[in-house]
C-alpha cells in the first residue's frame, strides 16, 4: 500500500514536471482572484462598504473581505483538489496507461490516495496564492495557523478527495471532462456561498447546495477562521461533512468497482 | 472584385466548418446557455449582500439587472472569441486541420476573421436572447427604441470580430497559450465595466480600462440604451473604439505573418 501511494505519487509528479501543466494552476488561482477582486471593488469603490444589515446576520458579524477570502480560497481548494482527482482515470485512459494500471495488482485505495498526496501540494499553492492576495487586500487571517482552523482544511480535503472519487467515475463512465467539472464548479461557486451568504438565494438553492460539501466544509471554515469559535461548537457542520464524505467515498467505490469489470470485458475481452 | 468574392467564400466556409464541428450534442447547449446564466446570477447574488441605492443608474433591482444584462452582453460576445480562440488552437492544431488551412493558399486573414465570426455567431446567440429578454423585462428595450437592436448587434459583431481575430493570431504562436486566456478574462471582466461601473473606479483603474474595446462598445450600448450614460459623451466612445480596432486590425495582420514565418523556419509548418 505505502508502496503503492508512493509509486503512484512519483509517476504522477514527473509526468507533472514534464508536461508543466501551469495553465491548470493558473486557470485556477485567477478564478480564486476574480472571485476576491470582483467583491472587492464592490465594496471598496462602488459602495465605500456599505454593506445590507442582513450581510452582517447571515454572516454572524463577520468582515466582509474576511468573509469573501476564506470563502474564495476554500473554493479554489475544492475545485483543485476535485479536479485533480477526478480526472486521474479519464486522463490515464486518454494516455493509453489506463490498461496496465487495470492489469496491476497494486490496491487502488493506495493509487487514488497517491494522487491525492501529490495533489495536495500543489492544491495548497493555489489556496495560499488566493488567501495571501486577501490578506493584502484586508482580510483579517490571524486565526488561519490555529490547529481547528488546519484541521478543518485537512477535513475539507478529505470531503473534496471523497467527492473527487464520485467524480472520477462519473468522468470515466461519460468519457467527458469538460461539461462535467465545468457544469459542477460553476454550480459549485454560484449555491455553496462563496461570496455571499447563501441565504440570499432562494429556499431550494439553500437546499440543493447541502448536497455539495464545500457547502458545510466553508461554513465550518468560516466560523472556525472569522468566528473565533471551536471545533466542539459546530457539531452540526461537522456532521454533515463527514456524513457527506462517507455518501461520496460509498458511491465513488462501488461505481468505480462495478465499472473496472466492466472496463476489463471491454478492454481484454 | 474576385478578391473580395474570396475572402468571403473563405469566412463563409470556416463559419460551415465550425457549425459542423460544433453542434454534434445536445450537451453544446450547457456552455451556450446554462452556464452564462448560472455566472449571470452568481454576479447578481454577489451584489446582494451591497445596499445600492443612491448610486445613479443602478439605484433599484431593475435599473440594476438592466446595468448587469448588457453588461453580460456585451461581455459574453468578447469573452466568447478569447475561449474560442483558445479551443480553436487545440483542436486544430491536434486535428492537424490548422496545418492544411496554411499550406493551402486561402487569404490568411478571411480565415482568422472566419474562423472568429463563427464562433461568435453560433456560441452567443441564446445568451444573446436571455440578455434581450432580461433588457425587455426591465423596460430598456422597448418597442419604441427597438430600431436600435440591429444597430447594437452590428456594433457587437464588428468589433468582438476584431478583437477575436487578434486573440486568433496570438493563439498561432504556441501550443500552450491558454495563460492568455486567464490573463485577458479577469482585467477585462473587471475594468470594462461589463459588471462594475466604470466611474466609481480610482483614477489607474480607468486609465487601464480604456485599454480594452469592451469598454468603448459598452458605454456606446448603454448609451443607446439610456443605462449609466457615460460622462465623455459618445463622440470620445466611438472614437476611442474606432482606434482600437484599428489597431487590433494591424497587430492580426502582423502577427499573422510572423507567426507563419516562424513556423515555416522552425518547422515544417507543422504546427503542433
Amino acid at each position: 500500500m505505502g508502496q503503492t501511494i508512493l509509486s503512484t505519487y512519483q509517476k504522477n509528479r514527473i509526468g507533472i514536471l514534464r508536461a508543466v501543466p501551469w495553465s491548470f494552476m493558473v486557470s485556477r488561482i485567477m478564478t480564486g482572484i476574480t472571485q476576491i477582486i470582483f467583491p472587492y471593488f464592490i465594496f471598496r469603490y462602488l459602495t465605500q462598504g456599505n454593506l445590507n444589515p442582513e450581510f452582517y446576520a447571515y454572516a454572524g458579524g463577520a468582515d466582509y473581505m474576511t468573509y469573501v477570502v476564506s470563502g474564495s480560497a476554500l473554493n479554489v481548494l475544492a475545485v483543485a483538489t476535485l479536479m485533480n482527482v477526478g480526472r486521474v482515470l479519464i486522463t490515464e485512459l486518454r494516455e493509453g496507461t489506463l490498461e496496465p494500471l487495470l492489469l496491476s495488482p497494486a490496491p487502488r485505495s493506495g493509487y487514488f490516495l497517491g494522487c491525492l498526496l501529490e495533489q495536495t501540494a500543489r492544491a495548497l499553492l493555489e489556496f495560499g496564492t488566493v488567501l495571501l492576495l486577501g490578506g493584502l487586500l484586508g482580510a483579517d487571517l490571524s486565526r488561519l495557523f490555529t490547529a481547528s482552523s488546519l484541521l478543518v482544511i485537512l477535513l475539507a480535503i478529505c470531503s473534496f478527495f471523497c467527492m473527487g472519487l464520485t467524480l472520477s467515475s462519473v468522468m470515466l463512465y461519460t468519457r467527458n471532462t469538460y461539461l462535467t467539472q465545468n457544469t459542477l464548479f460553476i454550480a459549485m461557486s454560484l449555491a455553496c456561498g462563496i461570496t455571499y451568504p447563501i441565504q440570499y438565494l432562494p429556499g431550494w438553492v439553500q437546499r440543493l447546495a447541502q448536497i455539495f460539501p464545500l457547502t458545510p466544509a466553508v461554513t465550518l471554515f468560516r466560523n472556525v477562521v472569522t468566528g473565533c469559535q471551536r471545533l466542539s461548537q459546530n457539531y452540526a457542520p461537522l456532521l454533515q461533512v463527514l456524513i457527506l464524505s462517507g455518501i461520496y467515498l460509498y458511491i465513488g467505490v462501488v461505481w468505480y468497482q462495478k465499472m473496472e469489470r466492466k472496463l476489463m470485458e471491454s478492454i481484454f475481452g | 472584385m474576385n478578391d473580395i468574392k474570396n475572402f468571403v467564400l473563405i469566412i463563409k466556409a470556416e463559419i460551415q466548418k465550425q457549425q459542423q464541428y460544433d453542434y454534434h450534442s445536445p450537451f453544446v447547449y450547457f456552455s451556450l446557455l446554462i452556464w452564462p446564466i448560472l455566472g449571470f446570477f452568481e454576479v447578481y447574488y454577489t451584489y446582494q449582500p451591497f445596499s445600492l441605492t443612491g448610486y445613479p443608474g443602478i439605484s433599484n433591482n431593475r435599473e440594476f439587472l438592466a446595468f448587469l444584462g448588457s453588461g453580460f452582453m456585451a461581455y459574453t460576445c468578447f469573452w466568447s472569441m478569447v475561449q474560442n480562440a483558445w479551443s480553436m488552437s487545440s483542436q486544430e492544431r491536434s486535428g492537424g486541420t490548422l496545418e492544411i488551412a496554411y499550406l493551402s493558399p486561402a487569404n490568411r486573414l478571411a480565415l482568422t476573421y472566419g474562423k472568429a465570426l463563427g464562433a461568435l455567431l453560433q456560441e452567443v446567440w441564446m445568451f444573446c436572447c436571455f440578455c434581450v429578454f432580461l433588457l425587455f423585462c426591465t423596460g430598456t428595450l422597448r418597442p419604441a427604441n427597438l430600431f436600435l437592436m440591429p444597430l447594437i448587434f452590428l456594433l457587437l459583431i464588428l468589433s468582438s470580430t476584431l478583437w477575436g481575430g487578434m486573440l486568433n493570431a496570438i493563439f498561432l504562436f504556441s501550443r500552450d497559450s491558454s495563460i492568455v486566456m486567464d490573463v485577458f478574462d479577469t482585467p477585462m471582466t473587471l475594468f470594462s465595466g461589463a459588471r462594475i461601473p466604470v466611474p466609481c473606479f480610482p483614477r489607474w483603474a480607468r486609465v487601464l480600462s480604456l485599454c480594452f474595446p469592451l469598454t468603448y462598445c459598452l458605454n456606446l450600448i448603454r448609451f443607446l440604451l439610456h443605462i449609466q450614460e457615460s460622462e465623455n459623451g459618445w463622440q470620445k466612445d466611438l472614437a476611442g473604439l474606432a482606434l482600437c480596432l484599428g489597431i487590433m486590425a494591424a497587430l492580426t495582420f502582423i502577427f499573422l505573418r510572423k507567426a507563419e514565418r516562424r513556423s515555416r523556419e522552425t518547422g515544417e509548418l507543422q504546427f503542433y
